[in-house]
């Protein structure tokens, strides 16, 4: 029994003894994390060519689109091999995860081992604010200042937080709907109204997935800014009450369209996955995505049907660039800065618009292109039912700033989702 | 010969302590408001204020606990009819009881991705209705994904639990059959007698210990009302995902306060399990050999 006693107390003994050492483990690796970034920097991209060959360098990336990671792997990783005997490393990431791993490494106040990242809106605008990002350095990019509208909206803001040179585009973006003709008698809805009166004439044929999915958060923004304009949800002040004033009337919209939604709108699809499926099972007649070339890669796979159209708004669809940039903690600058110009260089981008590679849209002033690969691009899209440059461009909204998504998002969820009780 | 097994248990005594202090510790520290990187350094506990206030909280709590319950009970119920019934017949049926871990091995997320590919209405069950002229479109078909109570959520948890429960019980069942249960039967106790008298005494402790391990896991899983949830129907799971994931980090803290909760509950539900357990025949034995 006194035996028995005297194992109790030296079994708490060592646990009390490997508290202790937890605890002044994780201090340590706390009291050192006031200092952000490396203090590596970029000069020049000339410079930048010289000392970052033979090194390796990190892409921190979504990597659901294999089409995309096959790009990376197959395109970019070997020109960057023959160009700098650099190698490139792709990591799969959600940009969610990236930037808890950027906070992470920002307070171990270390270097990371995350180089270039992919992002934009309204990670953009937090990873900005908090200082994770390394900039600016879009102006040392050849491509970018060769080849893209260097003074147009979307290289200066991103969901309108400027950017500053601390992103450089790297393909664009666009809520496009899709449709069959024959469901629509050959007139695809050109408004909101417009869509209002289908969906009476054709009760339970529409959809939209439940913010805060991101494709659907975008349609509601997209419904919203063409019932009320852009100007009035940009300007509104980003609360609450002020962005409620702005966008009632959208809401109430929103409200008149739900009863006859699929399910007389008492649920919603919670992915684009499923939406896509209900489209492809004619269930309901439209289906949207934030990449215009869905349409296309969806026809090639044979799951819609060879009439899916793309169709716009006529006062525009909700655009945004996605972006690459450098993270402050990254002790390999120059190199990020040599793959960045890489994968948005004139022979990269028109590889990753082709077919194999999932149709990319490149971020290019189509006008700053060699004739051969403006041609090439063009003749990509002809008959695929993907929108030309031109339709794009010219049905064009930008996003509203980044921190009024959220609060769309709520008031959605407590004016529409739960509206009726 | 003890300080042998005590070099043993300490790799887990010492991964356990960093869990708690390191993880769980700072979780609630931010959740109190302390998350120096984005330049909060007071303790409030205003987050727990705001999360206590937020007039969903109350609503996706209920319907967390409602899909954690009727899971679990079910489970728990249909898992011990399961293990019973296999107990008469896998003495001469050995696949079968094998049968029952394979759903054991396949992870939840898998489940829920199959039962969305079957049972959506432009799922392979609908349209197969619809091909045998069983319903006359696809939209005839039952809501059974997003519907409103979650029936296809309980499908999942049903189908992956009750192997669970069922394997775990004949284990248990098939060492008091040779044993206390034919003693009772040869005394003339009737089956149901020997049932409830016997053979339930003493495998409630294990049914239990299955209820705490299994309504944790339901209350607070995430993926499967994800997948298949109604979005009017927020599970508490769901709220700190959706929390977690605001790219302004500022709510991040409300987040954390909200997992604290969601601790809490399970640590209560753990304890009044145990509780009641012990006070039910058959409970005061739970920690004797």
């Amino acid at each position: 029994m006194k035996q028995k006693r005297h194992a109790r107390w030296r079994w708490l003994l060592l646990l009390a003894a490997c508290m202790v050492v937890t605890v002044t483990l994780t201090a340590c690796g706390k009291s050192s994390s006031s200092q952000s970034g490396t203090g590596d920097k970029v000069t020049t991209f000339k410079h930048a060519e010289k000392t970052a060959r033979g090194k390796e360098v990190t892409f921190y990336g979504f990597g659901g689109n294999e089409q995309a990671n096959k790009w990376v792997d197959e395109v970019v990783a070997p020109a960057m091999k023959k160009k700098y005997d650099i190698k490139v490393k792709r990591v799969p990431m959600d940009i969610d995860n990236i930037l808890n791993k950027l906070v992470s490494i920002k307070q171990s106040g270390k270097t990371g081992n995350i180089d270039v990242i992919w992002i934009n809106g309204e990670n953009f605008y937090t990873a900005k604010k908090e200082g994770l990002l390394y900039g600016p350095f879009a102006n040392k990019v050849p491509s970018f200042k060769n080849l893209m509208y260097t003074n147009g909206h979307y290289s200066k803001y991103d969901f309108a937080t400027p950017i500053k040179g601390y992103e450089v585009p790297y393909g664009t973006a666009q809520l496009t709907f899709f449709g069959r003709p024959g469901d629509f008698d050959n007139h695809f809805p050109d408004s909101a109204q417009q869509l209002l009166e289908y969906a009476k004439a054709h009760p339970g044929k529409l959809t939209y997935t439940a913010p805060p999915e991101f494709t659907g958060s975008a349609f509601v923004r997209n419904v919203i800014c063409n019932i009320v304009g852009y100007k009035r949800v940009y300007d509104a002040p980003a609360t609450k009450a002020g962005m409620y004033k702005a966008i009632k009337p959208g809401l109430d919209y929103l409200n008149e369209l739900k009863p006859y939604l699929w399910k007389q709108g008492k649920t919603y699809p919670t992915t684009t996955a499923q939406l896509d499926k209900m489209y492809a099972a004619h269930q309901i007649n439209m289906d949207f995505s934030y990449s215009p070339t869905h349409g296309a890669v969806e026809r090639d796979e044979h799951q819609f049907s060879a009439d899916t159209q793309p169709f716009f708004f006529k006062k525009g669809n909700i655009a945004n660039e996605s972006y690459l940039a450098i993270a402050n903690s990254s002790a390999n600058k120059d190199a990020a800065l040599l793959l960045i110009n890489e994968m948005t260089s004139e022979s990269a981008q028109v590889k990753k618009a082709e077919a194999k590679y999932g149709y990319s849209l490149p971020p290019f002033d189509y006008s700053k292109l060699t004739p051969q690969n403006r041609q090439k691009l063009e003749s990509l899209y002809t008959n695929k039912g993907v929108p030309s440059d031109q339709e794009l461009r010219s049905h064009q909204i930008p996003e509203v700033q980044a921190k009024k998504i959220a609060i769309i998002e709520s008031l959605w969820k407590e004016h529409v989702l739960h509206g009726d009780n | 010969m003890k300080k042998k097994y005590l070099l043993l248990i300490l790799p887990f005594v010492g991964l356990n302590s960093v869990v708690i202090i390191a993880a769980l510790f700072q979780s609630i520290a931010i959740s109190l408001g302390y998350y120096p990187v984005i330049g909060l350094r007071h303790l409030t506990l205003s987050y727990y204020f705001a999360v206590f206030s937020d007039r969903y909280f109350v609503r996706s709590l209920i319907y967390s606990l409602y899909l954690g319950l009727v899971s679990t009970v079910g489970a728990l119920a249909l898992g011990l009819v399961m293990a019973m019934a296999l107990e008469r017949v896998a003495g001469n049926h050995r696949w079968l009881a094998r049968l029952f871990t394979v759903p054991i091995t396949i992870p939840h997320i898998i489940v829920a991705l199959m039962i969305m590919q079957l049972l959506t209405q432009s799922g392979l069950v609908s349209r197969v209705a619809y091909h045998l002229h069983l319903i006359s479109s696809i939209d005839a078909f039952p809501l059974l994904v997003n519907d409103h109570w979650g029936i296809s959520i309980i499908i999942v948890f049903l189908y992956k639990e009750i192997p669970y429960v069922a394997v775990t019980m004949l284990a248990i069942l098939r060492q008091l059959q040779s044993g206390y249960t034919s003693v009772a039967r040869n005394l003339g106790a009737s089956r149901w007698q020997a049932f409830w008298h016997v053979t339930l005494p003493l495998v409630q402790p294990t049914l239990f210990t299955l209820f705490i391990i299994l309504f944790c896991f339901t209350f607070a899983n995430f993926e499967v009302p994800y997948i298949l949830g109604n979005p009017g129907n927020e599970t508490i799971a769901l709220t700190i995902y959706d929390q977690f994931l605001q790219p302004d980090l500022q709510s991040r803290p409300a987040a954390f306060a909200l997992n604290t909760i969601l601790s809490v509950i399970c640590l209560a539900a753990t304890l009044l399990a145990l509780l009641i357990s012990r006070l039910l025949p058959g409970g005061k034995d739970r920690y004797q050999e």
